[in-house]
């Protein structure tokens, strides 16, 4: 049973920390030992290389505070869940969705009742109990979409399916990395997806908003997605980059290992049944190069994937300006031995 | 749980409608919620009328989609029947075990539809059942028109009479009821959902295109849709010829077989399931392989992509 840290802070003194297990569950994000964009996309079912995999949606120790992070965002900037008005169905499909998977995933923390006439919804972690009528949202004290994923870690995002093309309608985003949900909201999949480089004209976006058009319900796929972050701050939005943006001319030698983050997103698209929509859903996990360098597959790799990186990848990641301290850093774990393919730590210990 | 790919489903109750129409309540034999059934969808069931026979049949749910602790469909028995109708109308009694795969529905709202206009001919009011339900809970303005013959005009309109509309519009016959006169006039924004027989659907996308609907307002759903053609595929090395059925990818033609096989993705784009075809015409369906690729006609995904004509030679790698 996960033992949740409860008072943690993702800003002003940040005190997130992994646990040695929450270390050995992370989702190191590289195959191999280059990284270049390509469509990582697998089919989204329980297990996987680490512990990160073991559930639909991922409840870990930083439950708690991540929620409470997430209402303080809202509290300062109610603009980060907007849901367009045709989107309601979705919202209902969401909340079944992610009820029904916290429910029967987790049924020491979470409990779902269906009576005939009305749900039940009991959150043990976020002492929440609540009785709602499903399809009535004035029995929920704010739409069901913002109610169930206050209630869940990582950001999520509606896309509408319609006229051939997704729209992205929809989301609860406080944790993004550097991109702002009420600049984007309404625009279709390849215009959401434009600021980033090469992918483009590999064709990535094409592939993906195909893809994703034809996928059926009951089959959620997955992929991962990763950056570096400075501190371990989840609100790295574009509304806030004056306010973490400098942040990226602090990493010096003395602080790399603790200071810098990798940062991950497991990314998940979950075809919805009423609604027809497409949800998203972007799990986040952060993990400090002193935690990476703890498995020696996964600091050997590091080293070797920052080092080899594609210019214009780094610089739309934002890590241009310390790319070649993280290298140097590093170094010290990479002696040079051959990694294992796959992401899997390759260890039940850390060093 | 919403993640089954496959029920096993108890019949609860049938109901006769008239003399052709059943409808069956399904339960989940272990008693758990269903898989939502979302609107339009259907359910197809993998029959055993007879020792090793195994016939699909796929039927419209006609219950509500927020019900999860039942399916209904509801059973024409065909007068040409393949023996699936044949089956439900004969053999399925109360208390038997059915298997279905998940209900799938390639029929959904538009978000943004001003109006919906519905139309069923015959049988094919029974995915539409669904989709108004789903409809009406979005606040949305419809039209129901339901074409049908006189003997089950009694019986599609009990079907009906849960979804408590005011006025559906009933014909009896395709003379009497003039497409042009439905479609005219209507608000822009409108959105046409219809299903029914081949020649309906496809005189209604011919009056909606002449009177100026977008084609992306206009839906239609093919009753017993398939993927494909049916072709047969030699495995490289196995001495083993497998047919791929119309319903069915090569990839699961090859994971029911036995046969080991990579995949990722499982739609076309990741390219981890590619076989090199030895011999044969690919019609690719894919957004993996290169134009080049394609011309050269030496590899294939054979999770979306089949053969064009009638067999194939593969080799997994």
């Amino acid at each position: 049973m996960t033992q949740f840290k409860i008072d943690e802070t993702f800003r002003d003194d940040y005190t997130f920390r992994n646990s040695d297990g929450a270390i050995l569950r992370f989702p190191f994000p590289f195959e191999q030992d280059d990284y270049m964009y390509s469509f990582n996309v697998e089919l989204h079912r329980k297990g996987g290389p680490t512990g990160a995999y073991e559930n639909y949606f991922d409840i870990d120790e930083h439950y708690v505070s991540e929620c409470r992070e997430r209402a303080l965002v809202l509290l300062q900037d109610p603009s980060r869940c907007l849901v367009l008005d045709h989107m309601e169905s979705a919202e209902w499909d969401t909340l079944e969705l992610i009820m029904e998977c916290l429910a029967s995933d987790y049924p020491e923390h979470f409990e779902l009742h269906r009576d005939p006439d009305s749900w039940r919804w009991i959150n043990r972690p976020l002492e929440i109990e609540h009785s709602f009528i499903f399809g009535d949202r004035s029995t929920l004290p704010c739409s069901p979409f913002e109610y169930i994923t206050r209630q869940a870690q990582g950001d999520f995002l509606l896309q509408d399916h319609r006229n051939n093309n997704l729209y992205i309608d929809g989301g609860m985003v406080t944790s993004q990395a550097d991109w702002s949900l009420e600049f984007d909201v309404g625009m279709s999949f390849i215009e959401w997806h434009a600021p980033v480089p090469l992918a483009h004209e590999m064709g990535v976006f094409e592939s993906a908003v195909n893809y994703l058009m034809q996928m059926e319900y009951g089959i959620p796929v997955r992929r991962l997605n990763w950056t570096m972050t400075v501190n371990p701050r989840l609100d790295t939005s574009q509304e806030n980059y004056p306010v973490w943006g400098p942040d990226r001319r602090t990493i010096t030698r003395q602080n790399i290992g603790s200071k810098l983050h990798l940062r991950v997103e497991l990314q998940a698209a979950w075809r919805l049944p009423r609604s027809n929509a497409i949800l998203f859903s972007v799990r986040g996990y952060l993990a400090s190069l002193d935690d990476i360098s703890r498995v020696p597959k996964w600091a050997r790799r590091l080293h070797r994937v920052i080092k080899n990186l594609h210019p214009e990848i780094a610089d739309y990641k934002g890590i241009s300006g310390y790319r070649d301290l993280v290298t140097e850093h590093m170094a010290q774990f990479d002696d040079g031995a051959p990694t294992s393919p796959g992401t899997q730590p390759d260890t039940k210990t850390l060093i | 749980m919403i993640f089954q790919s496959e029920l096993d489903l108890k019949v609860a109750r049938i109901d006769v409608l008239n003399e052709t129409l059943k409808r069956f309540h399904l339960v989940s034999a272990g008693g758990e919620f269903l898989p939502p059934a979302p609107p339009g969808s259907h359910l197809t069931f993998l029959l055993n009328p007879r020792d090793g026979e195994v016939i699909k049949n796929s039927y419209s749910v006609v219950s509500p989609t927020l019900i999860r602790d039942h399916y209904e469909i509801v059973v024409r028995k065909a007068a040409d029947s393949r023996g699936g109708s044949k089956f439900f109308h004969e053999d399925v009694k109360e208390g038997n075990l059915l298997k279905a795969k998940a209900p799938r529905s390639n029929f959904s709202v538009h978000s943004l539809a001003r109006k919906s206009i519905l139309i069923a001919g015959g049988i094919g009011i029974t995915p539409i059942i669904s989709l108004l339900d789903e409809i009406k809970r979005r606040r949305c303005k419809v039209e129901l028109h339901v074409i049908c013959g006189q003997s089950d005009r009694l019986a599609l309109e009990a079907l009906l009479a849960d979804e408590a509309l005011a006025g559906p519009n009933f014909y009896e016959g395709r003379n009497n009821c003039s497409i042009g006169k439905i479609l005219a006039g209507q608000p822009l924004g409108t959105h046409l959902y219809i299903c029914g027989p081949f020649n309906l659907m496809r005189h209604v996308q011919e009056v909606a295109h002449e009177l100026g609907y977008p084609s992306s307002n206009v839906h239609i759903e093919s009753f017993g849709a398939t993927i494909g053609n049916a072709f047969n595929v030699k495995v490289e090395g196995l001495n083993k010829e497998i047919s791929v059925g119309e319903s069915e990818s090569l990839l699961e033609t090859l994971e029911r077989e036995g046969i080991e096989a990579p995949f990722s993705c499982r739609g076309g784009a990741c390219g981890q399931c590619v076989v090199r075809v030895v011999e044969g015409e690919v019609d690719h369906r894919d957004f993996f392989l290169s134009d080049e690729q394609r011309a050269a006609g030496n590899c294939m995904t054979p999770c979306v992509s089949r053969a064009s004509g009638r067999a194939l030679t593969i080799a997994i790698k």
